[in-house]
């Protein structure tokens, strides 16, 4: 239990280094608050578009795993509806609203979750490919539609943006035309050209690499630079309602649902520490991106990423 | 030879990126500007952590040193000739500066580091050896005497020029070369060196490491404008021929001197029959010299090198 204990106080120290790097390169003045638009762009218009055409295209599953991942997808539905529920409750701005939706329905389950995943079970274990599979269902998928269409509309400078104008804008997006031509390529090869995806994998498979290889350090980036002083008191409740919903009542449903249906004891483990991952990284990233409140998406992430130190093991002695 | 379909596909890779950079650039995604954040974040993060983590934990042998030599001295010969063609042919200081130093220094680490780990395996001995030679004699004198170069050759605006006090208080406080003083000192304490050789330090570095590629493409990516043949054609001429041929003929040359046979041979020069070395035109651009100019004979000559590197190969090992 320490060794695992060890290992996520290990990957929380790593990213919070590479932020700390970032920020004393800003504070030197190499690096301005400005200069996060750059990274945040990278990140949504190449480098995310890439993970997730790449993801769609050369992923490999199993099918118990899709019932697995709709499961995962659903309590990923229901955590989104009640941030919206709370932040309506608390009359917060669009912008906040957005931020908060964002940062509590979508965990680091790419940033953090896999990362442990694979250095937990092993890089080439059967555990790492649901993993990535469920994280490609259960979080891309949601992340490529819902969560860019979320982003872009309370995002939007207009107090009541026109919805026709939001989706056609949405449907622009790198993100959700990688993610439409990743469905495409992905059906077409495994229903008529089965040997298709093994050669686009193999064409492209270092451009893949190298990409999906630096969006770390992109998005840790964005996020160091995306940091400004917040007011405590006002953020206290709202980092409160968010380590309520992202990290306590997500990974307890996912527990619960998991353990009422009966999922596989290592597949249900997989699950359950996805939905205990801190707040997204990425998801803050397109949060500022797209018009929300980025400041409060960066403190979010960086303190949930503390917490998470206290709340996840928590987790994870439940499971393992 | 099978094992240049992955030089091929590392530069089909490059390619590709400076490509979607140039779309992103076209469709005022990003600008000219942009470009001095990618080597800042470069020159003064990424490199410096990778520098550190690769020599913190490395055990230098007398047989690295030598090489090292040979691949270093073989450079400086390099930046020798293409000094003195320069000046006979009037290129500003600017154009110089950054001419000299991708003669000399060629992608290392992103292209021969692969085509190496492909050839002899990634554990392998021959591996190890070429990081470290790789490491010693290319990474180490680009930015030490490398980055000396390109700060006095770009230095007309700021720093009086034939005042090298100055330049090289400027390098001694730099990043890279804290990096490479403090990997080195960690290298030859035991205790520091088994510190840095853990999973925690590997996984933190490794990020910076990985996504070295990326940004020195997109820096590259973006540094790229087009520039008239005419004006090009000398500057390739001297690039192109020290770079892709005298560079590793001297390696080899150097070598037979030095009584060197078998792999170590046959990865000197791989390492000297790189094109010209993308990092490189970072620093050029960073430092004050002609980064277009650069980064333009470093896909030019990534070009050539799909030729040349065979043929090397073929006929020195």
């Amino acid at each position: 239990m320490i060794d695992v204990f060890l290992l996520h106080l290990q990957f929380v120290l790593i990213f919070l280094i590479m932020a700390g790097l970032v920020m004393v390169l800003r504070s030197k003045g190499l690096f301005q608050y400005e200069f996060r638009l750059v990274f945040e762009r990278l990140v949504t218009e190449l480098a995310l578009p890439v993970v997730i055409f790449s993801s769609l295209v050369t992923g490999i599953f199993q099918e118990g795993w899709i019932y697995h991942s709709g499961l995962f997808l659903a309590v990923f539905m229901i955590t989104a509806v009640i941030a919206w529920t709370g932040c309506r409750a608390m009359k917060l701005s669009r912008k906040q609203t957005g931020t908060i939706i964002l940062v509590a329905s979508f965990g680091s389950s790419a940033t953090l979750a896999a990362p442990f995943i694979s250095a937990y079970y092993g890089a080439e274990s059967v555990a790492l490919a649901e993993t990535l599979f469920d994280v490609l269902v259960g979080v891309a998928v949601p992340f490529s539609t819902l969560g860019v269409l979320i982003a872009a509309y309370f995002g939007a400078d207009d107090e009541h943006p026109d919805p026709v104008k939001t989706i056609k804008e949405f449907i622009l997006t790198p993100i959700f035309i990688a993610f439409f031509f990743g469905l495409l390529v992905s059906v077409i090869t495994s229903l008529v050209l089965p040997d298709a995806a093994a050669i686009i994998s193999g064409l492209f498979e270092k451009f893949f690499t190298v990409i999906s290889q630096s969006l770390e350090l992109l998005i840790w980036t964005s996020i160091a630079l995306m940091l400004r002083p917040v007011k405590v008191r006002e953020f206290l409740p709202l980092l409160g309602f968010v380590v309520l919903v992202k990290m306590i009542i997500q990974p307890l449903l996912v527990l619960a649902a998991g353990g009422a249906v009966g999922i596989p004891d290592i597949s249900h483990d997989i699950m359950v520490i996805l939905a205990a991952a801190p707040c997204g990284a990425i998801a803050a990233v397109l949060a500022d991106r797209y018009g929300c409140d980025g400041r409060l998406a960066g403190a979010m992430v960086i303190a949930t990423y503390l917490i998470s130190l206290v709340t996840f093991p928590v987790f994870l002695y439940l499971i393992l | 030879m099978e094992q240049l379909g992955l030089f091929l596909q590392s530069v089909f890779v490059f390619f590709l990126l400076v490509i979607f950079i140039q779309i992103l650039k076209r469709q005022g995604i990003f600008n000219d500007s942009h470009q001095q954040i990618f080597n800042r974040l470069i020159t003064e993060l990424i490199l410096p952590v990778t520098i550190f983590s690769t020599l913190a934990v490395s055990t230098i042998r007398i047989d690295h040193i030598i090489a090292a030599f040979i691949l270093f001295g073989s450079a400086a010969v390099c930046w020798g000739i293409s000094y003195v063609l320069c000046r006979s042919l009037h290129f500003s200081n600017k154009l110089t500066g950054a001419v000299v130093l991708i003669s000399g220094v060629g992608c290392t680490s992103t292209m021969a580091y692969p085509l190496i780990s492909q050839t002899y395996g990634i554990d392998s001995e021959a591996m190890s050896f070429g990081i470290m030679t790789g490491e010693l004699g290319c990474v180490v004198p680009t930015i030490t005497v490398g980055v000396l170069v390109v700060m006095y050759f770009g230095s007309s605006d700021g720093i009086q020029r034939h005042e090298l006090l100055p330049i090289l208080k400027q390098l001694v406080k730099m990043p890279m070369f804290l990096a490479f003083a403090f990997g080195v000192i960690f290298s030859q304490i035991a205790p520091l060196s088994a510190l840095m050789d853990t999973w925690f330090v590997d996984t933190l570095s490794g990020y910076f490491v990985n996504g070295l590629e990326m940004m020195v493409a997109i820096s590259v990516g973006l540094m790229l404008k087009p520039i008239a043949i005419r004006y090009i054609l000398p500057v390739l001429g001297i690039v192109a021929s020290l770079k892709l041929v005298v560079h590793p003929l001297l390696v080899f040359l150097g070598a037979g001197v030095a009584g060197l046979t078998g792999i170590p041979v046959e990865i000197l020069v791989i390492e000297a029959s790189m094109p010209a070395g993308a990092i490189a035109a970072v620093l050029a651009d960073r430092y004050g010299c002609d980064g277009h100019v650069a980064s333009v004979m470093v896909i030019i000559t990534y070009l050539m090198s799909l030729v040349t590197i065979p043929v090397m190969i073929y006929l020195l090992t």
